[in-house]
C-alpha cells in the first residue's frame, strides 16, 4: 500500500507566481478551451507554437520542468505506440522499408506521427500545469461557483462541494486507517497470500473493520456538524470569496487570441 | 457524510491490490458496487462523481496515475462510468425498498453495474484509439483487451460484494433518524 505524505495537496506545487494567483475559475475555463484547440488543430507548426506557449507558461508559473514533464512517464508507452502506428500509415516520399514485412516509413507518416504524439503530450502537460498550480480546495471552490447555475435544475451544488471538501480531508485518514488495520490483522496472524480463494477471503478482515470505522466517523461528523448549526439547503457564506482580477481578464484575452491561428489552419 | 466516507473507502480500495496474474485486482470497483447499494441511486452516484473528481484534481486516489491528465489516457472511460454504475445499482436495489433481495438478485444487479463500466470503458477506448491512431480497433480485439482480461477479477468482486452486502449494511452505526437526513447520508 502506497502512502504519500501531504496527500491533501495532491499534485499541487505551492509557489508565488502569476499563474498560481490567477482565479481558479480562469484556469479551469482556459484549460477547457486549450484542450479544444489541442484536439482540433492539425498543423505541425501550430503544435510547435503551442509547445512554446506551454514552456512559457511553465516558466511563468515557476514550476520545475522535471516536475511537469514527469507526468508524461505513465503515458510513455502510448507515445511509442502512437508514433509507430502513425509512421507506417500515410503516403508521401518513402524513407525506408522494414525488411521482412515490407512496411514503409514515409515523410507524410513521420509528420502525422509527430502531430499525434505532440497532441497527446500537450494535452497531458496542460492538464499537469493546471493541477500543479491549483490546490484541490481552490478547484473545489471554482467548481462550486461554476456549477451554481445548475442549482435551478435541482442539482445539489452545495452538497457537492461539501462532499468534496470532506473527502479531501478524510482520504488520508482512511488510507492510514486501512494500512493500520492491515498491519493489525497481520499481527493477529492474518495472511494476505495463498491461492485465489484464500486471498479473497483474506480481504474480509480488512473490509469489515474499514466499514465500521467509516460509518462511525460519518456518524461523529454528522453529529458535530449539526451541533455547530450546519443545515443542508441553507445558504452559507464562505471564508474566501473568488473575484476576477485584472490578470484574469488578460489571461482570457490571451487564450482566446490563440483561437486565431487554430481557425486559420483547421 | 457516509457518502463522503465512501469516496475515501473507494480511494483506499484502489490501493489494496491482490496480485493475481495476469491483471492485478484492486478493490476499487468493489466499493463502487457497494456504495450504490448502500447509499441508493442519488448519493451513490454522487459520491462516485466526487471520487472521480478528486482523482482528476490530482489527489492520489486512483490505482494508477492521478491528475487531470488521466482524461487523455485510454482507461478514463472505466472511471467515468463509476457514478453511472453506482446510480444504476442503487436504482435497482434500493429504490423504494430497504432490503437487498436474494444473493442471486444482488449478483445480477452488480453484474449489470459492471457491464455499464465495461461498456463506457470500451466506448472510450475506441474513441481514444480513433483520435490518437485514427485506427478504430475491431470489436473482438476491443473486447479481448478491454473486457476479457478484467472479467475473472470482476466476477470474484461481484461475488464477494453480493455475499458481504447485507453484513456490511448492518454495520451502519448511524441512528435510524439520522440515516434518513441529508447530512446523515
Amino acid at each position: 500500500m502506497r502512502f504519500t505524505r501531504d496527500i491533501t495537496l495532491g499534485q499541487y506545487y505551492p509557489a508565488q507566481s502569476v499563474i498560481h494567483s490567477l482565479d481558479p475559475r480562469t484556469k479551469l475555463i482556459s484549460l477547457m478551451i486549450l484542450m479544444v484547440y489541442m484536439v482540433s488543430a492539425v498543423d505541425l507548426w501550430l503544435y510547435a507554437g503551442f509547445s512554446i506557449v506551454l514552456i512559457l507558461t511553465v516558466v511563468l508559473a515557476r514550476l520545475p520542468f522535471g516536475l511537469v514533464f514527469r507526468n508524461i512517464r505513465p503515458f510513455l508507452w502510448l507515445f511509442f505506440l502512437t508514433f509507430g502506428f502513425n509512421a507506417f500509415q500515410s503516403s508521401g516520399k518513402i524513407l525506408f522499408q522494414v525488411p521482412v514485412v515490407g512496411w514503409s516509413v514515409t515523410t507524410g507518416g513521420i509528420e502525422r506521427a509527430l502531430v499525434f504524439t505532440i497532441r497527446i503530450a500537450l494535452l497531458i502537460l496542460w492538464a499537469a500545469v493546471f493541477t500543479l498550480t491549483t490546490s484541490p480546495m481552490d478547484i473545489t471552490d471554482a467548481l462550486a461557483r461554476l456549477l451554481k447555475p445548475l442549482k435551478k435544475l435541482k442539482f445539489p451544488v452545495q452538497e457537492f462541494s461539501l462532499m468534496m471538501t470532506i473527502a479531501i480531508r478524510f482520504v488520508p485518514l482512511l488510507l492510514e486507517e486501512a494500512e493500520r488495520i492491515q498491519k493489525a490483522q497481520m499481527a493477529r496472524g492474518a495472511r494476505f497470500e495463498g491461492n485465489l480463494v484464500q486471498r479473497v477471503k483474506s480481504l474480509i478482515p480488512l473490509i469489515v473493520p474499514l466499514f465500521v470505522s467509516a460509518f462511525r466517523k460519518a456518524d461523529e461528523l454528522a453529529l458535530a456538524m449539526e451541533a455547530r448549526g450546519y443545515r443542508i439547503g441553507k445558504e452559507r457564506t464562505s471564508f474566501r470569496v473568488l473575484r476576477f482580477q485584472q490578470a484574469d481578464y488578460v489571461a482570457f484575452v490571451l487564450v482566446l487570441l490563440m483561437a486565431v491561428p487554430v481557425l486559420k489552419w483547421v | 457524510m457516509v457518502g463522503a466516507l465512501f469516496v475515501c473507502l473507494t480511494a483506499a480500495g484502489a490501493h489494496v491490490r491482490i496480485p493475481i496474474l495476469p491483471v492485478p485486482i484492486t478493490l476499487q470497483t468493489f466499493f463502487v458496487l457497494i456504495s450504490g447499494a448502500i447509499l441508493g441511486p442519488y448519493y451513490g452516484g454522487f459520491s462516485m462523481a466526487v471520487y472521480v473528481g478528486l482523482g482528476l484534481m490530482g489527489l492520489p486516489v486512483f490505482a494508477g496515475a492521478s491528475g487531470l491528465a488521466v482524461i487523455t489516457g485510454p482507461t478514463f472511460g472505466y472511471l467515468a462510468a463509476f457514478p453511472f454504475a453506482a446510480f444504476w445499482i442503487g436504482l435497482r436495489l434500493r429504490w423504494k425498498s430497504s432490503d437487498f433481495g436474494s444473493f442471486w438478485k444482488r449478483f445480477q444487479v452488480f453484474w449489470e453495474g459492471t457491464l455499464i463500466i465495461y461498456l463506457c470503458g470500451l466506448v472510450y477506448l475506441y474513441a481514444i484509439r480513433n483520435l490518437y491512431w485514427s485506427d478504430p480497433p475491431g470489436v473482438s480485439t476491443l473486447i479481448l483487451a478491454g473486457m476479457a482480461v478484467f472479467l475473472p477479477g470482476d466476477l470474484v468482486k461481484i461475488g464477494l460484494a453480493s455475499w458481504l452486502l447485507p453484513r456490511l449494511a448492518s454495520l451502519n452505526v448511524l441512528s435510524a433518524e439520522r440515516r434518513e437526513t441529508d447530512l446523515g447520508r
